[in-house]
């Protein structure tokens, strides 16, 4: 029987070398898919909603609605 | 092993001798899983014993053979030497075999009983759910959630519109409409899937959607009232007025009803017009 002699040395170097740049790149192009698609718009999101926000006008809206317990609706 | 080393020296005559040396409890059994044991591993490929323990004449008579100089092993001797010592080449011991649709088979089978003793439970155990759970305190949690605001930038009071007091329309609404209403006029069926979260959005279309295949049935029968919008109310309808609805409501339904007769196209744009959609 003469079979070759299989490979007995640097298995882990080979799998490394074949692996570590896939996942490297798909740890990083779902960090960017992150970054754009969840944080950016909820940055904007929030950024849009406090710009026409009026707090008082919003204060006064939950007051009447009568949540509070320090300040009650104006009618009472 | 200390028992075969006794037996050798004292002989099997003195059995009874080295009994009683020791105080006549006897020696005990040597169990078989005591004794090291042949195995086929992958990870462990050079097992502790040979295979075949007790080797037949021709088989001893090569062993014999194998002392000697291997150039002269032919190849059926060295692989009959290897079944000596092994019982599966890794070959056969790394096939797979088709074991696996057993176990998902099973597995599947034991989840499905499991939802069968979970039903069982839900009618003949569980006690009723707490008050929390009642429409009307529903509707009043939810009008309180949307007085407080609760997640106004992107969550649950985003979707409410405070100035018109209404729930904001959805994004694709008119074209999921509209998508629903085409496939009706021209005869077919629509399936409609949705994945509710419990904040109301997708209870508005659902209830829109259902409404429509609702009203359009009644248009048969000659009813002209639409339902009517009107808020929380209609929000909590679908989604959780019972616990056991959410699992309900967040099915697909399917809107087949064989087109009416009447008028399908004004029907439905009639219904259109009043939702609002038809700008």
């Amino acid at each position: 029987m003469s079979l070759p002699k299989p490979v007995m040395r640097g298995l882990l170097a080979k799998r490394l070398k074949f692996h570590l740049p896939i996942a490297f790149a798909l740890s990083l192009g779902a960090a960017i898919a992150f970054k754009y698609m969840v944080t950016e718009p909820r940055k904007k999101a929030y950024a849009d909603f406090y710009k026409q926000y009026d707090a008082v006008k919003e204060f006064n809206a939950m007051r009447e609605a009568g949540i509070f317990e320090s300040v009650r609706p104006s009618g009472e | 092993m200390l028992a075969t080393r006794v037996l050798r020296l004292v002989g099997k005559r003195a059995i009874a001798t080295s009994v009683c040396a020791r105080g006549g409890h006897g020696v005990a059994k040597v169990e078989d899983y005591t004794m090291p044991a042949y195995f086929d591993r992958p990870d462990n490929p050079l097992p502790e014993i040979r295979f075949v323990q007790s080797l037949s004449a021709e088989q001893q008579s090569l062993k014999e053979k194998e002392k000697g100089s291997w150039a002269t092993l032919s190849n059926e001797e060295k692989i009959a030497l290897y079944r000596i010592s092994f019982q599966q080449s890794f070959a056969e011991m790394n096939q797979g075999s088709a074991e696996w649709k057993s176990v998902i088979g099973g597995v599947l089978f034991f989840i499905g009983f499991t939802g069968l003793v979970v039903l069982w439970q839900r009618k003949f155990v569980y006690g009723p759910v707490p008050h929390t759970f009642d429409p009307e305190y529903k509707q009043k949690e939810l009008q309180r959630m949307l007085d407080m605001r609760i997640n106004p930038v992107e969550g649950f009071s985003s979707n409410w519109d405070y100035e018109n007091k209404k729930w904001k329309k959805l994004q694709h609404f008119k074209e999921c409409i509209g998508f629903i209403h085409e496939c009706r006029l021209n005869g077919g069926s629509c399936l409609v899937h949705w994945a509710p979260r419990l904040r109301g959005v997708g209870s508005d279309f659902t209830t829109i959607a259902r409404d429509q295949a609702i009203s359009c049935k009644c248009a048969q029968l000659g009813e002209k009232t639409l339902p009517e919008w009107a808020g929380p109310a209609d929000a909590t309808r679908t989604d959780w007025s019972e616990p056991g609805r959410v699992v309900e409501s967040s099915l697909s339904f399917f809107i087949h009803d064989p087109v009416s007769a009447i008028n399908p196209a004004d029907m439905c744009r009639r219904r259109l017009t009043c939702l609002d959609l038809t700008v």
